[in-house]
Protein backbone atom coordinates (compact mmCIF):
# COMPACT_ATOMS: atom_id res chain seq x y z
CA UNK A 1 0.00 0.00 0.00
CA UNK A 2 1.43 3.36 -0.94
CA UNK A 3 0.99 6.06 1.63
CA UNK A 4 0.80 9.72 0.81
CA UNK A 5 2.41 11.52 3.72
CA UNK A 6 0.41 14.77 3.66
CA UNK A 7 -2.83 12.86 4.03
CA UNK A 8 -1.64 10.21 6.44
CA UNK A 9 -3.29 11.86 9.41
CA UNK A 10 -6.74 10.81 8.21
CA UNK A 11 -8.42 7.48 8.92
CA UNK A 12 -6.02 5.46 6.83
CA UNK A 13 -3.59 3.26 8.74
CA UNK A 14 0.11 3.96 8.31
CA UNK A 15 3.25 2.30 9.56
CA UNK A 16 5.19 3.99 12.31
CA UNK A 17 8.42 3.24 14.11
CA UNK A 18 8.48 3.57 17.87
CA UNK A 19 11.57 4.69 19.77
CA UNK A 20 12.29 5.79 23.30
CA UNK A 21 13.71 9.23 23.95
CA UNK A 22 14.36 9.96 27.58
CA UNK A 23 11.33 8.78 29.52
CA UNK A 24 8.95 9.04 26.57
CA UNK A 25 8.05 6.68 23.77
CA UNK A 26 7.46 8.22 20.36
CA UNK A 27 6.14 7.00 17.05
CA UNK A 28 7.20 8.47 13.73
CA UNK A 29 5.93 7.69 10.24
CA UNK A 30 8.07 4.91 8.82
CA UNK A 31 8.24 6.37 5.27
CA UNK A 32 10.21 9.26 6.77
CA UNK A 33 12.84 6.99 8.32
CA UNK A 34 15.71 6.28 5.98
CA UNK A 35 17.91 4.29 8.27
CA UNK A 36 18.34 3.25 11.87
CA UNK A 37 21.95 2.88 12.92
CA UNK A 38 23.75 2.44 16.16
CA UNK A 39 24.67 5.57 18.01
CA UNK A 40 27.25 7.61 16.12
CA UNK A 41 30.38 9.25 17.36
CA UNK A 42 29.34 12.84 17.90
CA UNK A 43 31.45 15.95 17.47
CA UNK A 44 30.40 19.08 19.36
CA UNK A 45 29.10 22.20 17.68
CA UNK A 46 30.06 25.12 19.94
CA UNK A 47 27.35 27.72 20.24
CA UNK A 48 24.53 25.33 19.40
CA UNK A 49 21.46 24.90 21.56
CA UNK A 50 20.92 21.70 23.54
CA UNK A 51 18.60 20.42 20.82
CA UNK A 52 21.69 19.78 18.67
CA UNK A 53 23.43 16.70 20.04
CA UNK A 54 26.38 17.22 17.71
CA UNK A 55 27.77 16.61 14.26
CA UNK A 56 28.60 13.26 12.71
CA UNK A 57 29.74 11.66 9.50
CA UNK A 58 27.67 9.04 7.70
CA UNK A 59 28.78 7.56 4.40
CA UNK A 60 31.08 10.50 3.76
CA UNK A 61 28.39 13.10 4.37
CA UNK A 62 28.17 15.53 7.28
CA UNK A 63 25.09 15.17 9.42
CA UNK A 64 23.53 17.29 12.14
CA UNK A 65 22.28 15.09 14.95
CA UNK A 66 19.34 16.42 16.95
CA UNK A 67 18.46 15.18 20.41
CA UNK A 68 14.98 13.71 20.22
CA UNK A 69 14.71 13.87 24.00
CA UNK A 70 15.31 17.62 23.90
CA UNK A 71 13.07 18.20 20.89
CA UNK A 72 10.06 16.67 22.60
CA UNK A 73 11.06 17.99 26.03
CA UNK A 74 10.94 14.51 27.52
CA UNK A 75 12.05 13.96 31.10
CA UNK A 76 15.26 11.96 31.47
CA UNK A 77 14.75 8.22 31.31
CA UNK A 78 16.73 5.13 32.16
CA UNK A 79 20.26 4.90 30.82
CA UNK A 80 20.36 3.94 27.17
CA UNK A 81 21.62 0.38 26.73
CA UNK A 82 21.44 0.47 22.96
CA UNK A 83 21.28 4.10 21.80
CA UNK A 84 20.47 4.65 18.18
CA UNK A 85 20.55 7.34 15.54
CA UNK A 86 17.67 7.62 13.11
CA UNK A 87 18.32 9.19 9.73
CA UNK A 88 15.02 10.87 8.96
CA UNK A 89 13.56 13.14 6.32
CA UNK A 90 12.12 16.32 7.80
CA UNK A 91 10.26 19.23 6.29
CA UNK A 92 7.49 19.50 3.79
CA UNK A 93 8.11 19.90 0.09
CA UNK A 94 11.80 20.64 0.53
CA UNK A 95 12.97 17.74 2.61
CA UNK A 96 16.26 17.48 4.44
CA UNK A 97 17.95 14.57 6.15
CA UNK A 98 19.00 14.94 9.77
CA UNK A 99 19.88 12.51 12.50
CA UNK A 100 17.76 12.00 15.58
CA UNK A 101 19.50 10.61 18.62
CA UNK A 102 17.25 8.27 20.60
CA UNK A 103 17.74 5.90 23.49
CA UNK A 104 16.08 2.67 22.42
CA UNK A 105 14.48 1.23 19.31
CA UNK A 106 10.95 -0.11 19.60
CA UNK A 107 8.59 -1.75 17.15
CA UNK A 108 6.97 -1.04 13.84
CA UNK A 109 3.29 -0.49 14.47
CA UNK A 110 0.20 0.55 12.57
CA UNK A 111 -1.34 3.85 13.52
CA UNK A 112 -4.60 5.37 12.40
CA UNK A 113 -4.75 9.13 12.16
CA UNK A 114 -8.14 9.34 13.84
CA UNK A 115 -6.71 7.54 16.89
CA UNK A 116 -4.17 10.30 17.48
CA UNK A 117 -5.53 12.61 20.14
CA UNK A 118 -4.39 15.45 22.29
CA UNK A 119 -2.99 18.85 21.48
CA UNK A 120 -0.72 19.19 18.48
CA UNK A 121 2.32 21.33 19.23
CA UNK A 122 5.37 21.63 17.06
CA UNK A 123 6.92 18.29 16.34
CA UNK A 124 4.29 16.42 18.36
CA UNK A 125 1.17 15.67 16.37
CA UNK A 126 -0.62 14.17 19.35
CA UNK A 127 -0.68 10.99 21.38
CA UNK A 128 -1.84 7.48 20.60
CA UNK A 129 -2.43 4.53 22.88
CA UNK A 130 -0.39 1.48 22.00
CA UNK A 131 0.44 -1.73 23.83
CA UNK A 132 3.20 -0.02 25.79
CA UNK A 133 0.93 2.86 26.79
CA UNK A 134 0.68 6.39 25.45
CA UNK A 135 3.19 7.30 22.76
CA UNK A 136 3.83 10.73 21.32
CA UNK A 137 3.24 10.72 17.58
CA UNK A 138 5.76 12.85 15.71
CA UNK A 139 5.04 14.96 12.64
CA UNK A 140 8.45 15.17 11.00
CA UNK A 141 7.14 17.64 8.43
CA UNK A 142 6.80 20.14 11.28
CA UNK A 143 10.53 19.95 11.93
CA UNK A 144 11.18 21.59 8.59
CA UNK A 145 13.35 24.60 8.10
CA UNK A 146 12.39 28.20 8.52
CA UNK A 147 11.32 29.89 5.30
CA UNK B 1 40.53 21.36 -15.37
CA UNK B 2 40.94 23.83 -12.55
CA UNK B 3 41.29 22.52 -9.04
CA UNK B 4 38.89 23.69 -6.36
CA UNK B 5 40.25 26.41 -4.11
CA UNK B 6 41.80 24.98 -0.97
CA UNK B 7 40.49 25.33 2.52
CA UNK B 8 42.59 25.89 5.60
CA UNK B 9 41.74 23.36 8.29
CA UNK B 10 41.79 24.39 11.91
CA UNK B 11 40.91 22.79 15.19
CA UNK B 12 39.26 24.90 17.84
CA UNK B 13 37.39 23.77 20.94
CA UNK B 14 37.62 20.18 19.74
CA UNK B 15 35.92 20.95 16.43
CA UNK B 16 37.30 20.94 12.90
CA UNK B 17 36.73 24.17 11.04
CA UNK B 18 37.65 25.06 7.46
CA UNK B 19 38.34 28.57 6.25
CA UNK B 20 38.67 29.52 2.55
CA UNK B 21 42.41 29.88 2.13
CA UNK B 22 41.94 32.98 0.00
CA UNK B 23 40.43 34.74 2.99
CA UNK B 24 43.56 34.34 5.08
CA UNK B 25 45.76 37.39 5.40
CA UNK B 26 48.36 36.53 7.99
CA UNK B 27 48.94 33.62 10.30
CA UNK B 28 51.04 33.91 13.41
CA UNK B 29 51.81 30.90 15.51
CA UNK B 30 51.68 31.60 19.19
CA UNK B 31 51.18 29.47 22.24
CA UNK B 32 48.76 28.27 23.26
CA UNK B 33 46.77 29.39 20.21
CA UNK B 34 47.49 30.44 16.63
CA UNK B 35 46.14 33.77 15.49
CA UNK B 36 44.72 34.15 11.99
CA UNK B 37 44.16 37.58 10.57
CA UNK B 38 41.67 37.59 7.73
CA UNK B 39 41.80 39.89 4.71
CA UNK B 40 38.46 41.29 5.79
CA UNK B 41 39.93 42.49 9.06
CA UNK B 42 38.63 39.85 11.46
CA UNK B 43 41.00 37.98 13.73
CA UNK B 44 40.42 34.36 14.64
CA UNK B 45 42.13 31.93 16.94
CA UNK B 46 42.83 28.23 16.48
CA UNK B 47 44.20 25.62 18.84
CA UNK B 48 45.83 23.86 15.91
CA UNK B 49 46.27 24.52 12.20
CA UNK B 50 46.17 21.26 10.30
CA UNK B 51 47.02 22.55 6.83
CA UNK B 52 45.34 22.93 3.47
CA UNK B 53 42.72 20.59 2.07
CA UNK B 54 41.33 20.72 -1.43
CA UNK B 55 39.00 17.76 -1.11
CA UNK B 56 36.33 19.64 0.79
CA UNK B 57 32.82 19.30 -0.64
CA UNK B 58 30.58 21.93 0.96
CA UNK B 59 27.08 20.96 2.00
CA UNK B 60 24.48 23.44 3.27
CA UNK B 61 23.78 23.61 6.98
CA UNK B 62 20.30 22.10 7.35
CA UNK B 63 17.62 24.76 7.51
CA UNK B 64 15.69 22.76 10.10
CA UNK B 65 18.63 23.03 12.52
CA UNK B 66 19.10 26.79 12.09
CA UNK B 67 16.69 27.57 14.90
CA UNK B 68 19.05 25.74 17.26
CA UNK B 69 22.28 27.27 15.93
CA UNK B 70 22.26 30.96 15.14
CA UNK B 71 25.92 31.49 14.21
CA UNK B 72 26.62 32.12 10.55
CA UNK B 73 28.51 29.34 8.81
CA UNK B 74 29.16 28.59 5.16
CA UNK B 75 28.08 24.99 5.52
CA UNK B 76 29.33 21.59 6.58
CA UNK B 77 31.71 19.09 5.06
CA UNK B 78 33.64 15.95 5.86
CA UNK B 79 37.40 15.58 6.01
CA UNK B 80 38.95 12.22 6.78
CA UNK B 81 35.63 10.95 8.12
CA UNK B 82 35.25 13.85 10.51
CA UNK B 83 32.60 16.56 10.21
CA UNK B 84 33.93 20.02 9.41
CA UNK B 85 32.22 23.35 9.95
CA UNK B 86 32.88 25.71 7.04
CA UNK B 87 33.62 29.26 8.15
CA UNK B 88 32.05 32.25 6.46
CA UNK B 89 34.98 34.72 6.50
CA UNK B 90 32.58 37.64 6.50
CA UNK B 91 30.88 36.49 9.67
CA UNK B 92 33.06 34.13 11.65
CA UNK B 93 31.42 32.32 14.57
CA UNK B 94 32.13 33.63 18.07
CA UNK B 95 33.68 30.25 18.89
CA UNK B 96 36.66 31.24 16.76
CA UNK B 97 37.06 34.69 18.25
CA UNK B 98 40.27 35.62 20.03
CA UNK B 99 39.88 34.91 23.69
CA UNK B 100 40.99 37.49 26.19
CA UNK B 101 43.98 36.68 28.29
CA UNK B 102 43.39 35.78 31.89
CA UNK B 103 42.07 38.82 33.76
CA UNK B 104 44.32 40.57 36.19
CA UNK B 105 43.42 42.36 39.35
CA UNK B 106 41.58 45.56 38.59
CA UNK B 107 40.02 44.37 35.30
CA UNK B 108 36.51 45.59 34.93
CA UNK B 109 33.90 42.85 35.08
CA UNK B 110 31.24 43.24 32.39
Amino acid sequence: MLLSYPSMWDDEAFKALTVRAGDAWCAMPLPRVRRVIKSLKLHPLPGAGPEIAGLAEVDGEPLVILSLERLIEAPPGPAAEFPITLLVEVGGAAREVVGLAADQPGDIVYLVGSAIAGPSRGLIRGEARLGRGLVRVLDLAALGGED
Amino acid sequence: MSRPPPWLLLRRHGVLWALPHAALGELSARRPATTLELRGGATLEADEVLGLAAEIEPRPFPRCARRFYRDTVAGLAVWRRQPVVLVDPGSAPPSLAVEKENPVNGDEIR
